[in-house]
């Protein structure tokens, strides 16, 4: 990064001094003045303030609700701060982009080897024997999208605290941005999980209409974990230990690789009502595969603890960011 | 138009909490009794809005002015006078504790240059990025592209990662996406001020271009009031937190020369008698402006005072202004055949007048020689005494002034005529 101060060499201030001195001449000439060369439509409106923009800066106290308007006007910038974290994580890579399906593939064969092969999962699935790689990679889909909101959202905020610090935009953008780089990922590893599916002969069920309100649903946990964990991250940093432990301790919770109901121990699965991870986890596998109610370890019940579970997460998450919002520069 | 202010700041203010205040505790007991409730206590403390606490401290207080829709507002001060916060307030970096601030406009804070820059990225996808960051639309940044690019001279960069880039190319191109903005209110800090002459002359000429008729609100920050002089109509003066002054610039930069020469002590060169030599005892410099800030073309004074406690034969006293290169740029002499002095013991008071300073800009230093008789004794000479600065801004000129031109500065009268 550029170290203003150290450019601060003596020649400099002169020729500042012309910058503003002739912004301040020009202030007095005539407003028709403004050519833009090269431009084969200029667009005069540009220059013309269409609305008068006015800003009110003050003190926010209590609840402060969402500047819906403002992150509506520079959504533009959520789109280039995801494409910059996408460009950014694969440069100097052999496998480049490759790296998006390779991370994913190499994840489930993982899987499938310890849990499907080495612990005999495969055949568990009654009447979908051979298909337990699918049957994970599903319920890897929602899960590396948490996972990444947890890891990079974050520690989004901290890792940025250099551009938070000289510039204002929308901060909200920021943990945002790290879901929606995963978000990316998610619909890569879908389209595998997709021919990986018709490879393995799996049909699929209507259900799988119900795929884009799941997919929100999960939106919202990875939301509300970014904003929530990113804004405790600046306040307490004790968080970027905390992180990894707690997402490890979720994936076990959230049975990724398989739900209890699989290996048969249902004593303490109401416990899992307290896991909303777990519902959405289980909801994609219901989705997606179609699979019988005793193999996806899906419940109505987790559903709803996963929807209820999700609304507070991200009102808990979007409250706490926006009050470490206000002092964040002063604290980071 | 409206003739409302652009910039309305009604008593800002801002307060930080020091590190927290350390208890001593009395006993054993009470560090016990403590540790129980501590957690809580902590909590409280934690949370508690910084203004409310005890160990509060005001970066800026009450801070109140309006700028005009065009105008160019300075914002001087002493280092910590609460500048950068004020600035780091109405960019909206960081919020208030108290007050209010209206900004009617699009605004637009450059505080560093090439902000979001990304090494791995190319110079082209920086452009975009930096745009966004700044609050260009994407098709506003498309439009201007070639622009800034033409603006930059990388062209042939274009596709390389900023990180492979000289130091000189990136904020070359930092500098051409800042200058490529169009706001209504922009707020600059000094550190805007980059890159080398050549390349500094083009962003000005840019500048120059994109500033419409409608009029560009600045609100400027500096240390140097060469600058500020030269740009500004009106200022705010800041000293630890609080206003000071708002007012014309030269009332206000006069307060602030008066405020830091206030507290340099090494303006006026002083020395104590020798019993068994002559000796300057004093040298001090009446310049035009307080805290030895000398305007160009300004008369100064210069006295000197000497004392000796033995007759001198052919006293002669001379001083130099010198650049800070130590290269003299003028010479005062004052000889006994002239003006007879220091023929008996005693203390004697020399003054110089200097109707018309016509050093240009930068900073000067004495060098003064105390002599006998030509080929005789040298009893002193006097290095680097009473620093002062020499500005240009009462004077005028389309363009400004920029150092280092030349050292001097003569009157010249021209006369221009057609003759074909």
């Amino acid at each position: 990064m550029l170290n203003g101060q150290a450019s601060l060499s003596e020649p400099v201030v002169p020729a500042l001094c012309e910058v503003v001195y002739n912004l301040r001449c020009d202030m007095s000439a005539s407003v028709t003045n403004v050519t833009v060369a090269d431009s084969p439509a200029p667009s005069v409106s540009d220059n013309l303030p269409e609305t008068v923009h006015e800003t009110i800066i003050e003190p926010t106290t209590g609840w402060m609700g969402l500047n819906w308007r403002e992150l509506i006007a520079s959504r533009e910038l959520l789109y280039f701060l995801i494409w910059r974290d996408l460009k950014v994580r694969y440069k100097q890579a052999i496998l480049g982009v490759g790296w998006v399906v390779v991370q994913p593939v190499l994840n489930m064969i993982l899987f499938t080897v310890i849990f499907g092969s080495a612990a005999g999962l495969n055949s568990r699935l009654k009447g979908h024997e051979n298909q337990y790689s699918v049957f994970v990679f599903v319920a890897l889909l929602p899960w590396q999208l948490f996972a990444t909101a947890l890891n990079s959202g974050g520690m989004s905020l901290v890792n940025q605290q250099n551009m938070l610090k000289k510039i204002y935009f929308p901060r909200l953008f920021v943990p945002t941005a790290a879901v929606g780089g995963a978000l990316v990922d998610l619909s890569i590893a879908f389209v595998i999980v997709l021919i990986l599916a018709v490879f393995k002969g799996l049909t699929f069920t209507p259900l799988i209409f119900w795929l884009p309100a799941l997919l929100l649903l999960t939106l919202m946990h990875a939301l509300g974990a970014a904003y929530l964990l990113s804004a405790l991250t600046v306040r307490y940093r004790d968080f970027r230990f905390l992180i990894p432990f707690i997402s490890q301790v979720m994936m076990y919770v959230s049975f990724v690789a398989f739900p209890p109901s699989l290996v048969g121990n249902t004593k303490w699965k109401w416990l899992l009502l307290f896991n909303p991870m777990y519902g959405v986890v289980a909801s994609w596998r219901k989705c997606l595969l179609g699979f019988p109610d005793s193999l996806s370890g899906f419940d109505v019940r987790y559903l709803a603890s996963a929807i209820i579970g999700g609304a507070l997460l991200l009102l808990v998450g979007v409250y706490v960011f926006r009050r470490t919002e206000r002092n964040f520069v002063d604290i980071a | 138009m409206s003739s409302a202010p652009i910039i309305t700041v009604d008593r800002l203010g801002k307060a930080y909490t020091l590190g927290h205040t350390v208890d001593r505790h009395a006993t054993f007991r009470d560090a016990l009794m403590n540790m129980a409730k501590a957690p809580i206590e902590r909590w409280r403390h934690r949370f508690a809005p910084p203004e409310s606490r005890s160990d509060a401290f005001w970066a800026v207080k009450d801070i109140s002015f309006d700028v005009q829709r065009g105008e160019v507002m300075g914002l001087v001060g002493r280092n910590g006078a609460g500048k950068s916060t004020l600035l780091k307030l109405l960019s909206r970096i960081t919020e208030p504790s108290e007050g209010r601030a209206r900004l009617r406009g699009r605004v637009a804070s450059l505080l560093e240059v090439g902000t979001g820059f990304h090494p791995e990225l190319t110079g082209r996808e920086n452009i975009f990025m930096n745009g966004a960051i700044l609050g260009m639309k994407r098709t506003e940044i498309k439009r201007k592209f070639d622009q800034i690019v033409g603006f930059a001279e990388i062209d042939e960069f274009l596709d390389t990662p900023v990180k492979h880039y000289s130091s000189g190319m990136y904020v070359r191109l930092a500098f051409a996406v800042a200058a490529h903005l169009e706001p209504e209110i922009l707020i600059v800090d000094e550190v805007l001020a980059v890159g080398d002459a050549s390349f500094q002359k083009k962003c000005l000429g840019k500048m120059k271009d994109v500033a419409s008729g409608e009029g560009r609100t600045v609100l400027f920050v500096s240390h140097n009031m060469q600058a500020v002089s030269t740009l500004t109509q009106r200022c705010v003066l800041l000293n630890r937190g609080r206003m000071l002054n708002v007012g014309p610039t030269s009332d206000v930069i006069n307060e602030y020369l008066r405020l830091v020469g206030g507290t340099s002590q090494d303006q006026v060169y002083t020395a104590a008698p020798l019993a068994d030599k002559p000796k300057i005892t004093r040298v001090e410099l009446m310049t035009s402006e307080p805290g030895n800030v000398q305007m160009n073309g300004k008369p100064m004074e210069v006295h000197i005072e000497l004392n000796t406690p033995l007759p001198i034969d052919g006293a002669r006293i001379s001083f130099h202004a010198c650049n800070t290169m130590q290269e003299p740029i003028l010479y005062f002499w004052c000889h006994d055949t002239e003006h007879p002095m220091a023929r008996q013991p005693g203390v004697y008071h020399l003054v110089c007048q200097i109707p018309k300073v016509r050093l240009f800009m930068g900073d000067y230093t004495l060098r003064v020689h105390l002599k006998e008789k030509a080929g005789g004794r040298e009893f002193e000479v006097l290095e680097g005494v009473c620093p002062f600065e020499v500005v240009m801004y009462g004077r005028d000129r389309e363009g400004g002034w920029f150092k280092n031109t030349c050292t001097y500065l003569e009157d010249g009268q021209w006369q221009v005529s057609k003759v074909s």
